[in-house]
């Protein structure tokens, strides 16, 4: 019970430390790119009024940036605090892509971003420009390096486990960088914060209209921001259906918990729209859903690209004894859980004696545990769940942020077309973009929903991979420091006051800089 | 004595250093910094809360009691086999 305590504790600080750190990062993500466009705007053209535009969206790229920076830097520093066990397993594999991404990305972007802001009339217009897309690469390609880090958790790849060191070796560097489940997760959250970036250019820009000002920046910033914008959210539709392929593939659990299917059949639907019945426990005879609707044959054709293909839903993984393509391309059929829990044991149990041996000096016993540990590692962490609901991530909370990012995506795709339409009727003259008010509001209000849709895309990855810190190897109650379940309360609520203080300054901030405009931007 | 040409200026001001250069550019950016101070104050306190206050007051480093690596990689292969222990 303390046990339990303690995860959720420390689960609850790291969550709320990411998400406030996700409130940032997006924004900085998409908008360095929007900026360097403008900048190359100026540059080409010569024009002031894309300098002063680029100005503008820099010092709110700058504030996000500063701030973004300050969160991620707790992040790490949990890793140690509230995750040693985990942190002293994945070893140099999650070592290896944080170490470049502080030497190389970090001060990549940090040292341009300084030019960016600090070098406007010291140095020349090409170096400056320069800089401007340097910072923006640099703020992403440190986003690569954390997210490729999150892709081995999720499939871990190109490493084995060193039972002497209880470290993780990495055997494959690009394994490990080039994971089908690292590209896709990259592409799909980088160009989601592209999605994001561009909806706020949006939002803050019909602000100005609304309010009668600055009417040539706003519909020049508009128009870079919805074309922009369009095109990330097609590559996210895009990249989204690659990670789902990828989830099938790797984490059928998450894949079932996203769709609250229980026991599925060749020919899987994909629930379009659905209530989950709040009862529904593992292996009842109750419904699953209350209400639903659902696209025929929809989830077997995005998980395995085959429309009559099986999709195993939570009661058919737990059994086991379905076919399926293994990492190795080849078919195989599914262990059930208690098969994995003896597997997983018989891993455990094998480290212990190696461990043992390896006191005495006993190599040939050392070299016997080795081998039985080996063979049976890729169901180590099953060895510590003791019934089959303790495989099973929160249904509920996955299933509703699925829907919720996948609707909202939709939605932001009709947003961006309609606004591309709106400002080409507007550039024929037929009509004023400015007095399309309800696009208008319509833009202010997609800001906190752009915010909702990135943050749930956010819950499905993380809380749809539950109980897992590193997949099938390390669950979250052997990953977590064996520190007091008070403390975490404690510091979870320091931690949120100061987070919520920050934000609120953070938006004081900026607000007060958007009032000011690209006018009051010396 | 002639003076050497490669550290002068075409006015005739004398070049400074790369490195004195760059530290002024930093100094002079930072002196023009408005809302940059206000962002930086927000980010040292809170650093300084979370990695002296919190740290000192209520974590423990987990693996800090064990010296060696391969006493820390024990420690760990006691909580994998035994389970973690809280406080």
């Amino acid at each position: 019970m303390i046990l339990t305590s303690l995860v959720e504790a420390s689960r609850l600080q790291f969550a709320l430390t990411a998400m406030f750190h996700w409130i940032f990062v997006p924004l900085t993500l998409g908008l360095g790119f929007i900026v360097a466009f403008m900048e190359t705007k100026y540059y080409l053209s010569g024009n002031e009024f894309w300098k002063k535009t680029a100005k503008f969206w820099m010092r709110i790229f700058g504030i996000n940036f500063a701030v973004g920076v300050a969160t991620g830097l707790i992040l790490e520093f949990e890793f140690g605090t509230n995750w040693s066990n985990y942190s002293w397993f994945v070893g140099d594999i999650f070592g290896a892509p944080l170490a470049i991404e502080g030497i190389f990305a970090f001060f990549l972007e940090a040292t341009f971003f300084a030019v960016m802001f600090f070098g406007w009339d010291k140095v020349s217009k090409r170096f400056h420009l320069t800089a401007t897309w340097l910072t923006a690469i640099g703020a992403n390609l440190s986003a690569v390096w954390i997210l490729i880090a999150n892709s081995w958790m999720q499939y871990p790849v190109g490493m084995e486990f060193n039972p002497e060191t209880a470290r993780s070796e990495m055997t494959d560097f690009w394994a490990v960088v080039f994971s089908p489940m690292a590209m896709n997760k990259l592409f799909h959250t980088a160009t989601s914060a592209f999605m994001l970036s561009s909806v706020v250019v949006m939002g803050i820009s019909a602000w100005f209209l609304l309010k009668g000002r600055e009417t040539e920046f706003a519909k020049k910033s508009m128009k870079i921001a919805a074309v922009f914008g369009l095109v990330s959210t097609l590559l996210v539709a895009y990249s989204g259906d690659g990670s789902a392929y990828q989830v099938g593939k790797h984490q059928p659990m998450k894949l079932a918990a996203m769709e609250g299917l229980y026991d599925s059949e060749p020919g899987t639907p994909l629930v379009a729209v659905g209530i989950l019945n709040p009862e529904k426990t593992v292996y009842d005879q109750r419904e699953a859903m209350l209400f639903q609707i659902s696209i025929p044959q929809g989830l077997s054709l995005l998980a395995n690209r085959r429309l009559d293909s099986f999709v195993p839903g939570i009661n058919d993984i737990i059994k086991g004894g379905y076919t399926y393509i293994d990492n190795e391309g080849k078919q195989a059929i599914a262990p059930s859980f208690e098969d994995r829990v003896a597997r997983g044991k018989i891993a455990i149990e094998a480290l212990a004696d190696f461990n043992r041996a390896r006191q005495t000096g006993d190599t040939e016993q050392m070299e016997q545990d080795r081998r039985v540990l080996k063979e049976n590692f890729e169901h180590f962490g099953y060895g510590y769940f003791s019934q089959p609901s303790d495989m099973v991530p929160p249904v509920g909370l996955t299933f509703y942020s699925f829907r919720i990012m996948v609707m909202l995506g939709g939605y932001f795709l009709l947003f961006f077309a309609a606004a591309l339409y709106l400002l080409c009727r507007d550039k024929k003259g037929k009509k004023d973009f400015g007095s399309v008010r309800w696009f208008l509001y319509l833009s202010i209000v997609s800001i906190p929903l752009v915010y909702i849709c990135s943050q749930a895309g956010w819950i499905v990855a993380e809380v749809g991979r539950q109980p897992w810190t590193i997949q099938n190897l390390l669950p979250v109650q052997t990953a977590v420091s064996g520190v007091s379940a008070s403390s975490v309360y404690t510091t979870l609520v320091i931690f949120f006051v100061l987070f919520t203080t920050l934000l609120i300054a953070e938006l004081k901030i900026m607000f007060s800089q958007i009032k000011k405009g690209p006018d009051g931007i010396k | 004595m002639y003076p050497d040409n490669s550290l002068m200026e075409k006015g005739g001001r004398r070049k400074e250093n790369i490195f004195r250069r760059i530290i002024g550019f930093y100094w002079t950016g930072f002196k023009s910094m408005t809302v940059g101070k206000t962002l930086w104050i927000i980010i040292l306190i809170k650093i300084f809360i979370l990695f002296f206050v919190l740290r000192l007051f209520f974590f423990k480093n987990d693996l800090a009691p064990y010296k060696t690596p391969a006493e820390k990689s024990g420690h760990v292969i006691e909580n994998l086999v035994e389970g973690v222990k809280t406080e």
